[in-house]
């Protein structure tokens, strides 16, 4: 039997971020934290996160030992539940707009680690930190559940067992979700032996807290030799690679795209990275498209000229025959080159 | 006084001491940083600037350079007041239109047939003159016209420094692993210089040229650390703050000996198999640091010059007691300062071994040693020299210390200001800092280095790959890494029995 993926869609930032539903939000928050003094509770609520801090607790807390950390990793819990019923009623009741129920933070989280914090100014313990991992369900069918690989909820617990800070490192999902096939991890990833698969795993991944991105569906985690990589495990989760295209020329790089049809359209921004006199968005367009019939199914790939100096490269990536979409940034060195002839330092 | 700092998208907070809001003395400097409220660092600024000039008759001769150390402060420098960068919102694409269909369609249709609108960058970078790099401040230095006027016959007249400490959000994008899979937060210190050429320079008269100028940074890092007490069990404090680094030099050729053991050990022991994935990451490897070091980073752009081979990055973490040590590769709660990826871990794509791989920051065309992997430094100016020291925090090198001149903490010979005394031994964790001094040299002659036929500009930024500040907890269900002690090819046991401070990566 197939395996199948569940693939989630992300709410509309734009339904979150007016300012009835953001109102709406903060409220439950600070009421299921109990941290509606404003004067001494911040709160922030962003697209990729939502952060709450008591900045006269934190840092000032007294001896975090009095209490155990299974005592504050239990408080974490609780926490963390109450705050979820919190959003999913009261928050949602303020969403007129939404497709569904959003789950405005992670609606089911497995503790991971629980840490003592100290002060770094004076030494004392100040709080716990507790850690946990978002998961979601994979294969509704098996009943399997996959990690959030990016996704994060830290919550800060003061000695007598006060919330201090509490960081939700999540998407609002949308409530809708489709499935489909799994698809079959890669055969070979690269560095590794092909009769002895490498280590991996499946998991969501959600993107950085402020980076473009429409839906969370799986990718394989591979260990290999040098770190984790990526690979696809659906028809909607794209892998974008950007990496020198010729040896020829050093100002050309190239757009690579794993996991989907092979039919993308692409386009290319730059940011100044070592040069600062004018932050300016350069909008590089779709570049030069060309066909690498070497894959199966054959894959669109984008060219473009980038100018020498360091720069962040943006990307944006669409495949055309499904919908599916990644934005991708990397730093980029860009190069000029050497006369012919020219060789390396001394030899030894 | 000091103004504090802290920007809510972002997630970065941080002090910075300042006078009449101007940059108090030296520079900036930034105090107490957290990210989430992670802690990342007590203290981190620039020390000063070195220049290197020689006298060079009409025959091309040089005088014995002079060396000069200039801090920014009056009256070598004017500064501007301290501004602050906020980051410019990204939008989200309004899909109003597609909502229409919300009954009858899924998600992914209504996508795909907003894909003009979900492809386009201007939907989510509205502003194209925004600040999309990440929060930071900034300040602007003019050297007094007299700093140049005072060298007869100098080839430059002026030089203009920018500091702009960046930071940015939280994510695996950009990457700074070539991997790609790890979620962290950048800082970039970055220093930009402009010299300003002198135009009235008289050729037939011996000129002052600049032969060099050299950066010297004082990072004060300060991860979140839980120490043990001596008789185990947690520590009664923090105290003194007990941090451990390591030194890394990636491989530049895959050993596939080495990865086929690996996957061959993971049937057997998978920390085996980590173990072995390591020995095929790494060229050499000290982690953590069993001794104080000064040690070579990058010569003349170069990963291995003579005698002399460099480390690639170094990786920041509090200890843990009897705890696990952060994983290598990985590092999942650490600082990480890369500045040259090794040839192996270069992103090429898989099954695409048609493209070149990264092997970008040098000019294309260099062959050789030391000319492998990709060097994240400013291409205008990738012919520099970095180096790296981690020391015990000293009262005789704090710049606040009593008695303490600044120019004392930037020698002419950068590593003696540590080599006077033995190294100490810092390998169960200590309060320690990294020094990092990065020197843009400006060859004159092919005979200075005869790899360089693309000039060095005159202007350039340093400090671009940043540090990468990660804090998530170490990933669990797979092996990824080592998390044991690691040191090769020196041992742990010749390391400390050497007594050594500088040590390169041989």
């Amino acid at each position: 039997m197939t395996s199948t993926a569940r693939i989630w869609a992300l709410a509309d930032p734009n339904l979150i971020s007016s300012p009835k539903a953001s109102a709406a939000i903060e409220q439950a928050f600070r009421t299921a934290l109990g941290a509606t003094d404003r004067s001494r509770h911040r709160v922030t609520i962003m697209p990729g996160f939502i952060e709450h801090e008591d900045t006269r607790g934190l840092w000032n807390a007294g001896d975090a030992t009095a209490l155990s950390a299974e005592q504050a990793r239990d408080y974490a819990v609780k926490t963390i539940t109450t705050v979820s019923k919190a959003l999913s009623t009261e928050a949602n009741k303020a969403l007129a707009n939404a497709i569904g129920p959003m789950q405005l933070v992670p609606p089911q989280v497995k503790p991971i680690d629980v840490l003592p914090i100290a002060s770094m100014q004076s030494g004392s313990w100040d709080h716990w930190l507790v850690r946990s991992r978002p998961q979601l369900t994979l294969d509704v069918t098996a009943g399997t559940y996959a990690d959030v690989f990016g996704a994060e909820v830290d919550v800060r617990i003061g000695p007598a067992g006060a919330v201090l800070g509490y960081l939700s490192r999540w998407r609002p999902l949308s409530g809708e979700h489709i499935d489909v096939d799994l698809s079959a991890p890669p055969a070979t990833a690269s560095n590794t032996d092909p009769n002895h698969p490498a280590q991996r795993t499946i998991a969501f991944v959600l993107e950085g807290e402020s980076a473009p991105q429409h839906y969370l569906a799986p990718y394989y985690l591979i260990a290999n030799g040098e770190d984790l990589e990526l690979a696809s495990a659906s028809p909607l989760s794209l892998v974008v690679h950007i990496t020198r295209y010729s040896s020829e020329d050093p100002t050309q790089y190239v757009a690579v795209v794993e996991g989907g049809s092979g039919d993308y359209r692409f386009d290319w921004g730059l940011l100044p990275l070592s040069d600062f006199t004018e932050i300016t968005l350069a909008h590089l367009g779709e570049g030069q498209t060309v066909t690498d019939r070497s894959t199966n199914p054959a894959s669109s790939l984008s060219v473009v000229t980038l100018p020498i100096g360091a720069h962040l490269a943006l990307l944006n990536v669409i495949d055309q025959q499904t919908g599916a979409f990644q934005h991708h940034s990397e730093q980029v060195y860009v190069a000029g080159s050497t006369s012919a002839g020219a060789s390396g330092g001394s030899s030894s | 006084m000091t103004l504090n700092f802290s920007d809510p998208a972002t997630g970065w907070s941080f002090e910075c001491p300042d006078s009449s809001g101007k940059p108090y003395t030296g520079g900036l400097t930034l105090k107490n940083i957290r990210h989430h409220s992670n802690n990342f660092a007590r203290d981190i600024r620039l020390i000063g600037i070195r220049l290197r000039v020689s006298d060079f008759d009409n025959t091309g001769q040089p005088s014995i350079p002079k060396n000069v150390f200039v801090s920014l402060d009056p009256p070598n420098f004017k500064s501007t007041e301290i501004q602050e960068l906020r980051p410019s919102a990204l939008a989200a694409p309004q899909t109003a239109a597609e909502r229409a269909s919300l009954t009858t369609s899924s998600f992914m249709d209504r996508l795909k047939n907003a894909s003009d609108k979900l492809l386009s960058l201007g939907s989510y970078f509205k502003d194209a003159s925004g600040n999309y790099n990440g929060y930071g401040v900034r300040a602007d230095y003019t050297a007094d016209p007299t700093l140049f006027s005072q060298w007869p016959n100098c080839e430059v007249s002026g030089l203009t420094i920018g500091q702009t400490f960046l930071f940015s959000t939280y994510g695996m994008s950009p990457p700074h692993e070539p991997g790609s899979v790890l979620m962290a937060a950048r800082c970039h210190p970055l220093t930009t210089y402009k010299f300003t050429l002198n135009s009235s320079v008289q050729q037939w008269s011996p000129i002052r040229q600049i032969l060099s100028i050299r950066f010297d940074y004082r990072l004060y890092f300060a991860l979140d650390a839980v120490p043990n007490s001596p008789s185990g069990g947690l520590a009664q404090r923090a105290q003194p703050w007990p941090n451990n680094a390591g030194l890394f030099r990636d491989n530049d050729t895959l050993a596939v000996g080495s990865l086929l053991s690996a996957a061959a050990a993971s049937f057997v022991d998978p920390a085996l198999a980590s173990s072995a994935n390591s020995a095929a990451a790494f060229a050499a490897v000290e982690k953590q640091l069993i001794l104080e070091v000064a040690a070579p980073g990058q010569r003349l752009g170069l990963s291995k010059q003579g005698s002399v081979t460099c480390w690639d990055n170094i990786h920041w973490w509090g200890n843990r007691g009897s705890g696990p040590m952060i994983s290598a590769p990985g590092a999942f709660h650490a600082a990480h300062m890369h500045w040259r990826w090794g040839s192996a871990g270069s992103s090429i794509p898989h099954g695409r071994a048609a493209f070149p791989g990264d092997t970008s920051g040098r000019p294309s065309g260099l062959t050789g040693v030391g000319t492998g992997g990709s060097l994240l430094v400013d291409p205008r100016i990738w012919v520099q020299s970095i180096d790296v020291a981690v020391a015990k925090d000293d009262p005789s090198r704090d710049p606040e210390g009593y008695g303490v001149i600044r120019e004392s903490l930037s020698k002419e010979d950068w590593k003696t200001l540590f080599t006077s005394r033995a190294a100490a031994d810092i390998s169960a964790g200590a309060n320690i800092v990294c020094w990092y001094s990065v020197e843009v040299q400006f060859p004159r002659s092919s005979s200075q280095l005869p790899q360089l036929s693309v000039p060095q500009q005159l202007e350039g930024t340093v400090f671009v790959h940043g540090i990468f500040f990660a804090h998530n907890a170490e990933q669990t269900g797979l092996t990824i890494g080592d998390t044991r002690p690691q040191h090769w090819p020196r041992n742990e046991g010749s390391i400390r029995s050497s007594g050594q401070w500088v040590r390169d990566a041989s």
